[in-house]
């Protein structure tokens, strides 16, 4: 049986609340608090995905790519594509900055899920990902991915 | 208005004043030395000449901004927009006579130019994916051994 969901917003509500209401303590009760817990106390929370009107929440690691077509944010995982509702600069301000770069005005993608970059004789740079797919960067966002593939090397240079 | 729509502006209007610099430049030894020289229709046509070339050739350089747009499209489409400019305007005012051997020598110097153009950023491009594909292995290392002492606990 799955739960009626109500959502309230107001100007009076400044903290979001979430009240669960059954009858008893069942196991959908405790999946729901565990799934309401993962999202608010994870640093990096999971990101709710839309399709054929179900909604799931994809873990950050799963994430290939996050791009925007025909005017809506979608993104990429390796068990398919799902859209997500919210706009590509929220949705980057969620994610782990380890991982996770921009490409392009359209996309952000995880280099964990990189398979190599390559340059076509025309002058473009392709990225392929582990699924096989592909997509393609922006110059101009070139220097930023090199910033990022070498950050970490900051942070071992700091803790020694 | 757009980023690039303002960049279009800004670099047109930039390009428009550093072209009739430039005209008044190739000009510069009539207007200074030439006693007999008189400002004249000819004259303004040539200046406003001047600045529309630098309206392709500045203005025109957004092109580079388009993202999607390889090197090789950006390049070849500059080429086409600065060289279909300096060719009506020229023949309007009767700089260029096309069939005559300089006809053929500008588009040759024109077409090296913007080769060399391509070419320079080709290799500034390869030679950047070579570095990223040398930084994402270290980096995948990295993640590796990172998931590896989360798994084992540390």
């Amino acid at each position: 049986m799955s739960p009626d969901i109500r959502v309230e917003i107001g100007p009076e509500f400044k903290k979001p609340s979430v009240i669960i209401r059954a009858d008893h303590k069942s196991l959908l009760v405790e999946n729901i608090i565990k799934a309401v817990e993962e999202c608010i106390d994870e640093k990096y929370p999971k990101i709710a995905g839309f399709r054929e009107g179900g909604i799931v929440l994809v873990n950050q690691a799963d994430l290939i790519r996050v791009y925007t077509e025909n005017r809506k944010v979608m993104m990429a995982t390796e068990s398919g594509g799902y859209e997500i509702r919210r706009s590509l600069q929220d949705i980057e301000e969620l994610l782990d900055e380890s991982y996770f770069v921009r490409i392009s005005r359209f996309e952000i993608i995880n280099l964990k899920k990189v398979c190599d970059f390559d340059f076509g004789i025309s002058g473009t740079i392709r990225v392929t990902f582990t699924d096989g797919s592909d997509t393609w960067v922006a110059r101009r966002y070139v220097k930023s991915i090199h910033q990022k593939l070498t950050d970490y090397k900051k942070g071992d240079n700091d803790d020694e | 208005m757009n980023e690039i729509t303002k960049k279009f502006i800004k670099y047109s209007l930039i390009g428009f004043v550093s072209g009739i610099v430039v005209g008044i430049l190739f000009t510069a030894h009539d207007i200074f030395f030439n006693p007999e020289y008189q400002f004249g229709t000819w004259d303004m046509v040539y200046y406003l000449f001047s600045g529309l070339l630098g309206v392709a050739g500045m203005g025109g350089s957004v092109i580079y901004q388009f993202e999607s747009w390889s090197i090789l499209k950006c390049t070849l489409t500059h080429f086409l927009l600065t060289m279909i400019t300096f060719y009506l305007f020229g023949s309007w005012v009767g700089f260029i006579k096309f069939g005559e051997i300089s006809f053929w020598i500008s588009t040759a110097c024109e077409a090296t130019a913007y080769f060399i153009i391509w070419l320079v950023q080709y290799l500034r491009g390869r030679k950047d994916v070579r570095k990223m594909n040398e930084e994402l292995e270290q980096f995948k290392t990295h993640c590796r051994d990172i998931d590896k002492k989360e798994e084992d606990g540390e």
